[in-house]
């Protein structure tokens, strides 16, 4: 059954009566989905949401919970001592050992809730009371790319949808004028595994991530090339529309191509609404300064940052970026120099995220945004080498904002080293449960059937965290 | 598939970067979770389809001398209240995981699909026991923990039992005996039906038959020109010229069904029919030219299985034995390369790279038996990898019998060439290797680079490595120096991470000076350095690019310890740094081309140190060292090499160790770490009809025959499922729709099929035609219910889903069939068959959302880009944007039919990417070269070569309309011509076909 049946016989009724429907083409799918009329199962909106948006800012390479988070006072009494949880096979490189390297960073207590944040974040830390951090994150690989698919798609092999491409295919979009799922990365450029991290799978490509440049025309092909000239593609599209509607009326029963000429409507739109939402040039010198655009450092996250706000603003349901990117050595992968890694990456993002909930917050949009911080893992407290740190998949940290979360709080905790989450797992599963439900979804009947199976985004297991929500 | 490989040459997509072999659970002795001489009954119990629940009733009455009332009353009163709290959630009444009910005592002691979970009087050996105890692994309940009196009660309950009581037989419950697709082949007897005169074929007879229950008919015939397009698409993929479609309406005014069969032998000759049809068969087969995953290391040799399924298709080789040599052709053919290459489907799922873990060698051969399960059988055999399906009688013992099947067998490169093709590729190795150093020495030295001034302008024109000029007194201490430079030429490659600009300051030597540079990164970052014998960043690195043909201006000051650098006057780097206290300056490049102009060097006075750039006899450069390569030169040479290697005959195939199999065991919950009973090769229980026969291996044999003994089972007449499934297979291709519309789900939860007596005809017809897929083309082609036109008046209200084919089903063409359509019409398309993979032009956007980025920088397409989608060589991290929109497969499993979707991102490709602007405006010269300049034939001939008809009148005098008034706004006719092209390939009619 193809997809373009599903909603041009939605299209045709529209259509008999008032032409062109103005209705968004997910919100067609999603329509047709509650109908059940295809495939797609039903359109799961299952309790009241607290958020309507998500922005995931993906810390890409593994940040180190314990010099940002997670403070480990024991790893200075154990420093270059060797901790008695190390295991070998956890460890993703040879060299790494079994010696406890201490934190060179200061935690400081901040906000009335006194949450530990590292010196490394002094701005994130004035969102203390704002944040939930979850300190026992465990994931199932110690290696970039399958963690990384796991983080997104809940799976450590390949090929499966993000999380993104399940929350919209869940909602469905509320701007019909930009996608649904937008992905940043950053300058340096993607993360590893590429396009298979906001993947639609297999789900309609409809709800794949649509990758955002943050500088120039936001789309690729947004625009015709230079040797085109407006009026001259003007008029292209007004013969492609004649022709196209003549096509229509000697064929009129046929599914899909009603649906191709709004699809045609809705790209000519996007090439204004798109430009338009990224441009903070509209932003007040303020705003710019609170994302630290001033700021040479951090001047490029902070565009992505405000570009994020604009997006959500506007409807967009899953922004996603990516901090750390393109060589693997431009990541928060910090093997062989943790300081020389944090105090390049820190600084980058601070101000911007920070800057983010801020004005989310003084706009009345934190409620309803979920903003998701942390990596596909997190780091050893044991050296690796004499200055760096392995991937650790046992004990990780990760940080939620607004979007119904309790702010100010932990959960979870990790060993006395920071080594294996032991207190209250949380599992990529439950996380993935945990977000769907705050967007209003059921993860256990957010379903798609593939295969033979009734496929879902936590698979076979998930337990929402009920004690973070509010 | 083996560890770690016995292979003629390591595969390229096993460059290791961190092997780390991890196995966490080494099974001990004491803990067997099923004791091994269990297993051969278990199996052969499964492998009879009898329903099992009535036999497992009965083990407690045969239970020699045990009194059953009080066996079961012991049971109630001391087991059950600990099963209620513990267990019931996932083995009570309403769930059975792992097959195990824990409702009655019956249950218990029939255990689930890992065998007895009680061996009675013996709780030690009980593994109800074991997984209960704290600490287990794996442990049940899986997040709870059983009191100590609790456990001590089940223990003594297991105590207690009588020891000759039988335990550990469970049956799945279904057994799929009366499921359609798993019945026996017969021929059907053909329908009657009333309009006999519509018949051509027997197809028509069982379609007919259906509507005339529901009182329709077919639509009328399609008209010539339909119907040559159609069957153009369908067969080669292709559109007619306007020369094809007037030779075949004539034929159909002379017969019709003559004209029919003559196009359709026309079309089944073409070589273009195997690119067609391959390409349906490699969506099936997974097939990409790259492992997937972080790395996504290219398969050099992939592209023969590529090429074999096209030419085995254009063969017409029987679907038999196409079937066999994919699973088994190192067995059935051990001495042929082409048969190594077909075994290419196993080979073809993705793969870790970087990192080999005993788990990823399971997760491979899950993808094998899969896909060998889907394509093949139509069973989601997948399913039951970690517990019994849940629809299908397919059981985990399933699963792993087949695993047993393949677990021999280990990946392998096969070379398989004459001496001296041996010889060639041991020559182009050794130059591979070696440029590679010289690459690396290249990188390695500063070079001198080619300096001219012109007009006041100073230029650097030669792209080589770390190009430097120092220049200045190496005295001067606090100073700013400013400059403007642009980048005018040099690498457009990616993954040259040196290659921007530079100036240096504090400069006393080559060697030492502190570095500002820009475009570094390949080209995304702007970076503060430090040369001092080495070379390191002193500062934290920015982001910025560096564009070509653009002026930038750069400033730095340095005044005793302080930095500060800025780059069109924003300020980007301000720091202390202690180690060069004086030094004059330098200008630099890495894999560019340059020009300046405005320098000046001024003290903190002001005073002018220098103003304009001096004799370059005063500045310093390095010696002509590195020879007159470049970088970019030696890495296109290299690239050079690496294509002509990847053209060697190379089989990326499987083969056995030796004839010796390995064990294969049940893994509990799927997880390789919880291995339970022994399982030997078998097929699926509910096919056990024909069982699979394994002959011994000979005494020489290098192979078990496991999987030859697979393919024969597959390809046996008795076999219900493989000709159903591809028969079907070969229906949805030319409708749109399997009669099955879930095409590798024959299964219980598939769906039924909408004609099953037509189905089971064309199996049959299929079979006896001795396996010819071309036959069945035929056969299907020349029937009335293919020959329907798409319009109809009654038939779209009643059947409006068209599930009873009262009519042609309209379809847009799939991805790769837009763009071939585009090059066809601009009269582009480059014929050339096979060989490895090409790269037509991405978007450097699109490049840079892989870590690994090897897809080369194309300024501009050419031929050799110009050739049909089939071959584009299929990154699975880079997929091509064009053809990724229009639903192209994603390649990680197998795809049994794409989605259609229509988004605005389709749009966006068609209206504004370069391919189509460039290949209208090809199309346009093209057009008035051959027609000239009369406004009405040039439209014609663009609606032949675009749509494959005549325009209509109304369309011609739109179009010439069109075309005049874009001729007064360019001023010229191509353009405006161009601008028609571009209209007609974003049409509706463009991409979808009646």
């Amino acid at each position: 059954m193809s997809i373009s049946s599903i909603w041009s016989r939605r299209q045709l009724l529209e259509s008999a009566g008032c032409g062109f429907g103005a209705l968004a083409l997910n919100s067609l799918f999603a329509r047709d989905r509650s109908a059940g009329s295809n495939p797609l199962a039903p359109v799961l909106s299952h309790a009241a949401a607290k958020a309507k948006s998500i922005i995931f800012i993906f810390a890409y390479g593994g940040p180190s919970q314990v010099d940002l988070l997670d403070p480990k006072p024991a790893l200075d009494k154990w420093h270059e001592k060797s901790i008695p949880v190390f295991r070998k096979e956890d460890a993703f490189n040879t060299t790494t050992k079994p010696t406890a390297m201490r934190s060179p960073y200061r935690f400081d207590r901040r906000g009335e809730s006194g949450l530990p944040i590292s010196e490394l974040f002094p701005h994130i830390g004035s969102c203390a009371d704002d944040l939930c951090v979850i300190r026992s994150l465990h994931c199932e690989s110690n290696n970039h790319a399958p963690a990384l698919f796991q983080m997104n798609t809940g799976f450590t092999l390949a090929g499966r949808p993000s999380m993104g491409a399940w929350a919209t295919y869940g909602l469905g979009n509320e701007n019909d004028s930009l996608p649904a799922f937008v992905v940043m990365w950053d300058y340096r450029g993607g993360p590893i595994g590429g396009a298979q991290n906001w993947t639609s799978g297999f789900l309609p490509a409809a709800f794949q991530g649509t990758p955002f440049r943050s500088h120039g025309e936001p789309i690729i092909d947004l625009n015709p090339p230079s040797t085109v000239a407006p009026e001259q593609q003007r008029a292209r599209l007004d013969l492609l529309a004649r022709l196209n509607q003549q096509h229509l009326d000697a064929n009129r029963d046929e599914e899909g191509l009603a649906a191709r000429i709004y699809s045609y409507e809705l790209a000519y739109r996007m090439q204004m609404a798109a430009p338009e939402a990224v441009n903070v040039d509209q932003e007040t010198a303020a705003t710019q300064r609170m994302y630290g655009m001033e700021e040479p450092i951090s001047a490029y996250f902070g565009r992505q940052c405000l570009m994020a706000r604009r997006l959500v603003e506007r409807g967009v349901r899953f922004v996603q970026l990516y901090s750390g990117g393109g060589d693997q050595m431009l990541s928060w992968d910090a093997h062989g120099d943790l300081r020389g890694n944090l105090e390049q990456h820190c600084p980058e993002i601070d101000q911007p995220v920070a800057g983010l909930i801020q004005d989310l917050k003084q706009r009345g949009l934190l409620d309803e945004t979920l903003i998701i911080w942390g990596g596909e893992f997190g780091r050893m407290p044991t050296h690796q080498g004499s200055r760096g740190r392995d991937h650790n998949p046992r004990g990780f940290s990760m940080f939620l904002a607004g979007g119904g979360v309790k702010g100010g709080t932990t959960y979870g905790a990790t060993d006395e080293f920071g080594y294996a989450a032991v207190e209250d797992p949380v599992s990529i599963p439950d996380l993935h449960a945990t977000c769907l439900h705050l967007l209003g979804l059921d993860h256990t009947r957010l379903t798609f059937r593939h295969r033979g199976r009734d496929m879902r985004l936590t698979d076979v297991s998930g337990d929402v965290i009920h004690d973070i929500i509010v | 598939m083996i560890l770690v490989d016995s292979v003629d040459e390591l595969d390229s997509s096993y460059e290791v970067r961190n092997v780390v072999m991890a196995s966490k659970f080494q099974p001990t002795s004491e803990f067997r979770l099923c004791p091994a001489d269990a297993s051969d009954y278990n199996i052969r119990m499964i492998s009879r389809p009898l329903s099992l629940l009535s036999t497992a009733f009965l083990f407690v009455s045969i239970a020699h001398g045990a009194d059953v009332r009080q066996l079961r009353q012991g049971f109630e009163r001391e087991v059950v209240p600990v099963i209620k709290r513990h267990c019931a959630k996932c083995h009570g009444a309403d769930k059975d995981e792992s097959g195990l009910q824990l409702t009655s005592l019956d249950h218990v002691l029939a255990g689930g699909v890992s065998g007895a979970i009680v061996q009675p009087g013996k709780p030690d050996e009980s593994l109800i026991v074991h997984l209960i105890r704290p600490g287990s692994d794996p442990h049940m309940p899986p997040d709870g923990q059983l009191s100590e009196s609790e456990i001590n009660t089940i223990e003594s309950w297991v105590r207690s039992l009588p020891q000759n009581l039988s335990v550990g037989s469970k049956q799945v419950a279904t057994t799929g005996e009366d499921h359609w697709a798993f019945q026996k082949l017969r021929r059907p007897t053909v329908s009657d039906v009333r309009e006999v005169g519509r018949i051509s074929t027997p197809v028509d007879a069982f379609i007919l038959a259906r509507l005339e229950a529901n009182g329709l008919t077919m639509a009328p015939s399609a008209t010539a020109g339909e119907f040559i397009r159609r069957a153009s698409f369908d067969l080669i993929g292709l559109p007619p010229n306007r020369e094809d479609v007037t030779a075949f309406e004539r034929d159909v005014d002379r017969s019709p069904d003559r004209a029919v069969s003559r196009l359709v032998d026309r079309l089944l000759a073409s070589p273009h029919y195997g690119e067609r049809w391959g390409r349906h068969w490699l969506d099936l087969a997974r097939y990409a030219d790259s492992n997937g995953f972080e790395f996504d290391f290219e398969r050099p040799h992939a592209w023969h299985y590529r090429d074999w399924v096209i030419n085995s298709l254009n063969a017409d080789k029987p679907y038999d034995e196409f079937l066999a040599e994919q699973i088994a052709g190192d067995e059935i053919a051990p001495e042929s390369f082409a048969a190594h290459v077909a075994t290419g489907f196993c080979r073809n799922g993705p793969t870790v790279g970087n990192q080999r873990l005993e788990k990823h060698r399971w997760d491979e051969l899950d993808d094998v038996i899969s896909t060998t399960s889907e394509v093949f059988l139509g069973l989601t055999l997948g399913c039951a990898r970690c517990h019994d399906h849940k629809y299908d009688p397919t059981s985990q013992r399933d699963y792993y019998s087949m695993l047993a099947i393949f677990n021999s067998a280990g990946k392998r490169a096969h070379f398989i060439g004459t001496p001296e093709q041996r010889q060639t590729r041991d020559r182009l190795k050794a130059e591979i290797r070696e440029g590679r150093e010289r690459l690396k020495a290249l990188s390695n030295q500063p070079s001198a680079g080619d300096w001219t001034i012109e007009d006041g302008e100073l230029l650097q024109r030669r792209p080589a490595a770390d190009v430097r000029l120092i220049l200045g007194d190496s005295n001067w201490k606090d100073y700013t120096v400013e400059v403007e430079v642009q980048k005018t030429g040099g690498t457009m490659e990616p993954l040259q991470y040196q290659a921007g600009v530079s100036l240096m300051f504090r400069a006393t030597s080559l060697q030492h000076f502190y570095w500002l540079r820009l475009g570094v990164s390949d080209n995304r970052e702007y970076s503060l350095d430090i040369a001092d014998g080495g070379h390191a960043p002193i500062a934290r690195r920015i982001a910025g690019t560096l564009q070509r043909g653009r002026w930038y201006r750069l400033r730095v000051t340095v005044e005793g310890q302080s930095i500060r650098a800025w780059v069109d006057e924003r300020l980007v780097y301000e720091m202390h740094h202690p180690r060069h206290d004086r030094g004059g300056i330098g200008l630099g490049n890495w894999s560019a081309t340059t020009k300046w102009r405005n320098l000046t060097v001024r003290d903190t006075q002001g005073t002018v140190l220098l103003d304009g750039f001096p004799d370059l006899m005063k500045t310093k450069s390095p010696e002509f060292a590195a020879g007159p390569e470049t970088v970019d030169g030696l890495n296109l040479e290299i690239r050079h090499l690496e294509a002509e290697l990847s053209a060697l005959p190379v089989a990326m195939s499987i083969s056995d160790e030796s004839s010796t199999p390995r064990e294969t065991r049940l893994f509990l919950r799927g997880d390789h770490r919880t291995p339970g009973a022994v399982v030997q090769p078998d097929v699926p229980a509910a096919l056990a009809g024909s069982p699979l026969e394994i002959p011994d291996a000979p005494n020489d044999a290098k192979s078990t025959g496991r999987r030859r003994a697979l393919a024969r089972w597959l390809t046996s007449p008795d076999n219900p499922l493989t000709a159903r499934v591809m028969v079907n297979r070969i229906w949805q291709y030319h409708f749109g729709r399997g009669l099955v519309d879930t095409p590798s789900n024959f299964g219980l939860n598939g769906s039924r099929p909408t004609h099953p007596d037509l189905l089971d005809w064309l199996a049959v017809e299929f079979i006896e035609s001795g396996w010819s897929i071309k036959h069945m083309h035929r056969l299907i082609m020349t029937s009335a219910v293919y020959g329907q036109s798409r319009r109809t008046n009654d038939g779209t209200r009643q059947d409006a889903d068209n599930r009873l084919l009262s009519r042609f089903p309209t379809r847009r063409l799939e991805a790769e069939l837009i763009r071939d359509r585009i090059l066809a019409a601009s009269d582009s398309l480059n014929e050339m068959m096979g060989g490895p993979g090409i790269r037509p032009h991405i978007h450097p956007g699109v490049i840079a959302t892989g870590t690994t980025r090897k897809w080369p920088t194309v300024e501009r397409e050419s031929h050799e880009h110009w050739r049909r989608s089939v071959y584009i060589f299929v990154r699975r991290s880079v997929l091509m944007p064009m053809l990724e929109a229009f639903d192209s497969p994603t390649t990680t499993q197998s795809c049994a039919q794409r989605l259609v979707t229509t988004v605005p991102t389709q749009a966006l490709q068609l209206m504004n990417d370069r391919f189509t602007n460039e290949q209208a405006a090809l199309m346009a010269r093209r057009v008035i070269a051959k027609v000239g300049h009369d406004a009405e034939q040039q439209v014609r001939e663009i609606y032949w070569r675009s749509l494959s008809r005549e325009p209509t009148d109304s369309e011609l005098s739109d179009c010439v309309a069109f075309v005049q008034k874009q001729h007064e706004y360019h001023g010229s006719a191509e353009p405006s011509l161009a601008d028609l092209c571009h209209v007609m390939f974003n049409l509706n009619e463009f991409v979808y076909v009646d």
